[in-house]
């Protein structure tokens, strides 16, 4: 099997286009475009599936699944949303179905309807890491879309296909959990 | 209530996050890539259809424009006052006129321009038909 040069990777990496160039230009068939999208977005879609998932290997598959998912988009794709807003419902819906997969193939008998969150490492005996782990999967993962991803309010509604007042609703409650907290609310009187 | 975190929980949820890299093997990469070339190339191949469809379309209407203007460039002119369209003006022209104006046909062939068709407009061809031509001996 040929493997991409590192400097192919490298220049696919720093591709210095809009994700609307980058998309443009894969519409009209230049697959070193995708190239640039597939490595600009490759450690995000890994991180959010791992943090879906809990598993390194699921997390790889669905890598692949969104990838191929967004690579049946071309020609004709049209972005209106950011492309993390546009990843994060495919990732979602790919870990769901990995997990349930993966849980039918070890025989257990509660498969799971919906994920019931991000499933992060537990905290490794720091104060603010059990605060944070604490909030709950929901209340966490809004965070991370909002604070580490970037994203909006309108853009995390879209992304968790919820009302925007529920995410306003999410952010303001963890926040208010972060603030009431004996162990991070001097952060908040700083 | 300001929706904003301090500097260092957010610093925090970052390195959550980011404890959450997966490492990906570049045989995955190439997996997924490799199906990106060829679905890209079929792309390509796709489209250079189109376009030859596109441009042999442009040139079948470029054809066919080109034998419409060349039978309307090459048609005939004829005379007005040459009602059999032979060619030339003479009495049969006049005896044509009068025949269609018989039979009600002659409606757009006022040569005498007098807002009527009718006998007068005959003896005008008539007498064009035997006007001498500047020169004829």
């Amino acid at each position: 099997m040929a493997l991409l040069p590192a400097s192919k990777r490298l220049a696919d990496q720093q591709d210095l286009r809009t994700d609307q160039e980058l998309i443009a230009a894969a519409n009209a068939g230049d697959g070193d475009s995708f190239e640039a999208l597939y490595y600009r977005y490759r450690e995000w879609v890994t991180g959010l599936a791992y943090r879906l998932t809990g598993d390194h290997a699921l997390a790889l598959d669905v890598l692949q699944e969104t990838f191929l998912y967004f690579l049946q988009k071309f020609p004709g794709f049209v972005l209106t949303c950011q492309l993390k807003t546009f990843l994060y419902p495919a990732v979602r819906n790919l870990s769901i179905a990995a997990r349930r997969k993966a849980q039918r193939a070890q025989g257990d008998a509660a498969v799971p309807e919906e994920l019931e969150g991000p499933d992060i490492p537990p905290p490794g005996g720091d104060e603010i890491d059990a605060v944070i782990h604490g909030l709950g999967a929901e209340h966490r993962e809004v965070l991370l879309l909002r604070f580490v991803d970037g994203l909006t309010v309108p853009e995390i509604a879209a992304a968790l296909e919820i009302p925007e007042g529920t995410v306003k609703s999410r952010i303001h409650s963890a926040i208010g959990k972060l603030r009431a907290d004996a162990r991070t609310k001097e952060f908040f009187m700083q | 209530m300001n929706d904003n975190i301090p500097a260092p929980i957010e610093e925090r949820l970052r390195k959550i996050a980011d404890g959450m890299t997966v490492l990906v093997p570049s045989a995955i990469d190439e997996a997924i890539l490799s199906r990106a070339r060829e679905r890209f190339a079929e792309i390509r191949r796709r489209r250079a259809k189109v376009q030859c469809l596109w441009w042999a379309s442009a040139a079948a209407v470029l054809v066919t424009m080109g034998f419409v203007a060349s039978a309307f460039l090459n048609a005939p002119s004829y005379e007005r006052a040459d009602i059999d369209r032979n060619g030339r003006v003479d009495i049969l022209d006049a005896f044509a006129l009068a025949r269609r104006i018989q039979q009600g046909n002659a409606s757009g062939l006022d040569f005498n321009n007098d807002g009527v068709v009718d006998r007068a407009d005959v003896d005008a061809v008539a007498a064009r038909a035997v006007k001498l031509k500047k020169g004829s001996a």
